[in-house]
């Protein structure tokens, strides 16, 4: 009879283990077969894993030789549950992979079902990617170790990228999916993957236990902003197949898939564990009501810090600035056009600032690195300089030894601001933007939230 | 001419400008520094060599000076032509922008000389 090697590479790839483990179980002839070719060990492919507790990966190994206590066996028996759903998930999508492709071949002729079996082929590859994304992300939650890496990042482009990838499935559906965006400051700091993750999976389950033709609505609302920080609050709501009290209450747990929706199902049932850590990780809040048979709806309120200080675009412009903000700040202004630095430094001069100005980029960076103790309260840059620039002083500046002056508040002072210009601004470390002509009562706002934020 | 007449002839907003500059001793001290900028030379030997970077650089710098100073029409010309050449080679017919911005620029600088 014919028998199917596999090689102790792939056998370790499917059963998570290291090469070198599988080796060695080869040496000590616990997998029956196996045979030495050369340097290379291979295995009968429908060889049977032996029951051996030492055999799990190697970060787990290390926690229950330390101790065997009640949660390592809680954590073995879950990280077992998790290869076993994982494997059966990934298998049950690979299969449709290799069914439809097998179709494709029969039907090359006939574009329309190419196309729809291509189509179904992404969408195995889509679940089999966001399956291993989850298991993976879970296992470095669970180990604790995951850093959050904030960035600069529209809230607004950032629930479009996610629509964006989901766009295939609400079609096939017929889900409209109506999204509200009701935000001034446009630009926080997050964790984006982290962000993009959580969403991503509430978006998923909705659409996931969502009925044809119905509506997803998507809710984005700033609840309050306050020293320089931006709580925003998100409502997913589906007209779903809906969830029983009892399952709610176990959602945020593993492998949660409620009978009734087995059918329907797929994914592992990875998500919601995910999303509870991440929000919980992001210092945010979660929430989830649900009717059986009417649908879901999953709130969540996230607090950032905010990115671009100068959203006096919808601010109510009324009132007299307060003069006392701008008393004693010392300013470095740098712009190169002479005419409008000294226009600059005389108005801001007008205020109560000690101005000092720079005429580009590069001696902007000098005299804040030769200014003495903490040299000033805030930079004013023209993002356009010659010799070097705003973007570019900006990042030297955020990099500088001295943290204190590598901190300094830093506005961009532009004639004319695209919204590729804004992110690149932001993201070189700028905290805001005041618009040529200067308006004083914009840039009072700035330093007054600088100065409640404590920059 | 006053300050305020200025304004009122070029398409000005004299109020603005005041609110932002605070003085009128000021104003004048600043277009009376605009009339002597070079800004406005170094953007026609721009268009003339075809320096588009060049051409960039001073119009922007035109505009944002121009918008300090309240001088909005002239802020508006310099403005298109920074447009116009953001991304290089322009991909439009630059002449009725030039021909624009020159007689704006002429009448500004007729009018901060009657000051």
């Amino acid at each position: 009879m014919d028998v199917k090697y596999k090689s102790a590479k792939e056998i370790a790839q499917e059963w998570g283990l290291t090469v070198r483990r599988v080796q060695m179980l080869c040496t000590a002839g616990k997998l029956e077969g196996a045979k030495k070719i050369g340097n290379i060990w291979v295995v009968p492919a429908n060889v049977e894993r032996p029951a051996d507790n030492r055999m799990t990966s190697g970060e787990f190994r290390k926690s229950t030789s330390t101790r065997a206590s009640n949660a390592n066996v809680l954590a073995y028996n879950r990280s077992m549950k998790i290869n076993t759903v994982v494997s059966h998930e990934v298998r049950t999508n690979l299969n449709t992979i290799m069914m439809y492709s097998d179709m494709i071949a029969t039907h090359i002729d006939d574009s329309e079902k190419v196309l729809e079996y291509s189509q179904l082929i992404k969408n195995s590859g889509r679940s089999i990617l966001n399956l291993v994304n989850n298991a993976m992300e879970l296992s470095r939650l669970s180990a604790g170790a995951v850093e959050i890496r904030e960035e600069v990042v529209n809230v607004e482009s950032l629930i479009g990228e996610v629509l964006e990838t989901h766009k295939v499935d609400t079609k096939r559906k017929n889900i409209t999916v109506n999204v509200k965006y009701d935000v001034n400051h446009e630009y926080i700091y997050t964790d984006t993957d982290k962000m993009i993750r959580i969403l991503d999976n509430i978006l998923d389950n909705a659409i996931k236990y969502s009925r044809h033709d119905s509506q997803i609505s998507i809710n984005v609302k700033e609840t309050s902003a306050a020293g320089g920080k931006s709580t925003l609050s998100y409502v997913i709501e589906d007209e779903g197949i809906g969830m029983s009290q009892d399952f709610i209450s176990r959602i945020f747990e593993y492998f949660t898939v409620e009978s009734n929706n087995l059918k329907n199902s797929e994914g592992g049932g990875l998500g919601m564990t995910i999303v509870k850590k991440l929000t919980e990780l992001l210092n945010g809040s979660i929430r989830v009501d649900s009717k059986l048979d009417e649908g879901t709806r999953v709130e969540m309120s996230f607090s950032y810090r905010i990115a671009d200080l100068s959203t006096g675009q919808h601010m109510t412009d009324d009132g007299d600035v307060d003069r006392t903000i701008f008393e004693g700040k010392r300013i470095l202004l740098a712009e190169d056009n002479e005419l409008n630095r000294t226009l600059l430094a005389e108005l801001l001069g007008e205020y109560g600032m000690a101005v000092d100005t720079a005429e580009d980029g590069i001696l902007c960076v000098a005299t804040l690195e030769k200014a003495d103790g903490d040299g000033y309260d805030m930079i004013i840059m023209d993002l356009q300089m010659p010799n070097m620039d705003g973007i570019a002083a900006t990042k030297i500046i955020r990099g500088l030894a001295d943290t204190k002056k590598a901190q300094i508040p830093i506005v961009a002072l532009t004639a004319s601001v695209t919204t590729q210009d804004r992110e690149d601004a932001l993201k070189s470390g700028m905290n805001g933007f005041v618009e040529k002509p200067l308006d004083i009562k914009k840039l009072g706002i700035i330093m007054q939230q600088i100065s409640e934020r404590g920059v | 001419m006053t300050v305020r007449e200025l304004y009122e002839k070029l398409g000005g907003d004299y109020e603005s400008a005041l609110s932002r500059i605070l003085k009128e001793s000021s104003m004048i001290k600043f277009l009376q520094m605009f009339a002597q900028d070079p800004q406005y030379v170094v953007l026609m030997e721009g268009l003339d060599s075809k320096d588009y970077k060049k051409v960039f650089a001073a119009s922007h710098d035109m505009k944002g000076t121009c918008a300090n100073l309240g001088l909005n029409q002239l802020s508006k010309s310099s403005s298109d032509i920074c447009e116009a050449v953001r991304h290089g080679e322009p991909t439009i017919d630059m002449e009725p922008l030039i021909e624009q911005l020159k007689k704006d620029y002429e009448d500004t600088i007729q009018c901060i000389n009657s000051l």
